[in-house]
């Protein structure tokens, strides 16, 4: 009987990798969307007029 | 298509963690979560006890950033201890002890999150609350971290500073200015930062003296660590009472602080009397509920003025 975590490194390994860029994705993506946000937000509450 | 099996026949099941490499969830473990959750809570209530508005957004980013600045001097920390965690009990399933997570990327990950957490604290609110985060993670680091904690009894409680900056460079960013409630904020956590570790340091005591970590009770005694534990809670005591005089707590604060730091001082003194560890470890945890509760008093004040 095989045993559940079975699973061959080189697929584990894609898989990992895979996560990792798409984490580093959306918090890239996250930190873009709050730059702009903060940006925003700065002129509309007056900075640097 | 190659099957299941003749795949499996082919390549090596055992996860080598430096062939397969680290787990996203290795990363966030670097950032000590649990200990990240306390110093947002605090720079949280100093964000909401501070007079003045500030924007959510950038009330959300001051948080963040103080976030972001405590995981990556932790990551950083994680890094400098990895041969020290590795021989203690209570540190050895760490990501760099047991090899998840490679040292060098470790570095670069908590590097990056102080610097990126500085700048864009600089960026959103400004230069006085950028500056006491690079403070604050700076001396964590450096001071705390590489120079005393490996040299000195007195490690954590001139390095406990650095986790006491939060509330205050919450407040920096609301008012752009460093008030005496703020100080006072930063003083009460500093004097709860001894006896809170000291009473783990106790109960782990072996770990300790296994890694050649000076903690008090490895250097003094036992008997030494607890009378200055006590001394510690008494001083602060009548701290944990002076928010309620500086105008950011009220009458709930002020006897709410005076049950809580009452049962600090009798934590202290069943930990002197004891001869075992079990009151040690009690104190240890009621540390954590203590300060905890004494912040949440300060937002039930705040959440009562707005009520009013």
């Amino acid at each position: 009987m095989s045993e559940p975590n079975q699973i061959p490194v080189s697929t584990e390994r894609r898989r990992r990798q895979r996560t990792r860029n798409l984490a580093l994705f959306f918090v890239l993506l996250a930190f873009v969307v709050l730059v702009y946000g903060i940006t925003i937000t700065k002129i509309k509450l007056g900075y640097g007029s | 298509m190659k099957d299941v099996a003749s795949t499996l026949a082919a390549e090596p099941l055992i996860l080598d963690y430096a062939s397969v490499g680290p787990r996203v969830g290795d990363y966030i473990e670097l950032l000590k979560p649990r200990v990240m959750s306390l110093v947002v809570f605090s720079g949280f209530v100093g964000l909401m006890v501070a007079p003045g508005h500030i924007h959510p957004l950038l009330g959300f980013v001051t948080i963040l950033c103080i976030a972001l600045s405590a995981g990556g001097s932790a990551a950083v920390n994680m890094w400098y201890d990895r041969d020290i965690d590795r021989v203690m009990v209570r540190t050895q399933r760490r990501p760099l002890p047991q090899g998840r997570v490679d040292p060098q990327a470790a570095l670069e990950f908590g590097g990056a999150m102080i610097f990126g957490s500085v700048a864009l604290m600089w960026l959103a609110i400004g230069g006085l609350a950028a500056c006491l985060l690079a403070f604050a993670a700076g001396f964590y680091v450096f001071v705390y971290t590489m120079w005393l904690k490996r040299r000195t009894p007195q490690n954590i409680v001139i390095g406990g500073a650095a986790g006491a900056f939060p509330p205050m460079i919450a407040w920096a960013a609301v008012t752009g200015n460093v008030a005496l409630p703020a100080v006072v904020l930063f003083l009460i956590i500093f004097f709860w930062t001894p006896p809170h570790f000291w009473a783990l340091a106790l109960y782990r005591n072996d770990d300790y003296t296994r890694a050649g970590v000076p903690m008090l009770p490895v250097i003094r005694g036992e008997r030494r660590t607890k009378i200055e534990m006590l001394v510690y809670t008494l001083i602060l005591f009548p701290l944990s009472l002076a928010p309620a005089f500086l105008g950011i707590g009220g009458m709930v604060y002020l006897i709410g602080a005076s049950i809580l730091s009452s049962l600090f001082v009798i934590c202290a003194v069943r930990v002197l009397r004891d001869k075992t560890h079990r009151s040690a470890k009690q104190m240890f945890l009621y540390s954590l509920f203590y300060l905890t509760a004494l912040l949440s008093l300060l937002l039930v004040e705040q959440a009562l003025k707005v009520w009013a």
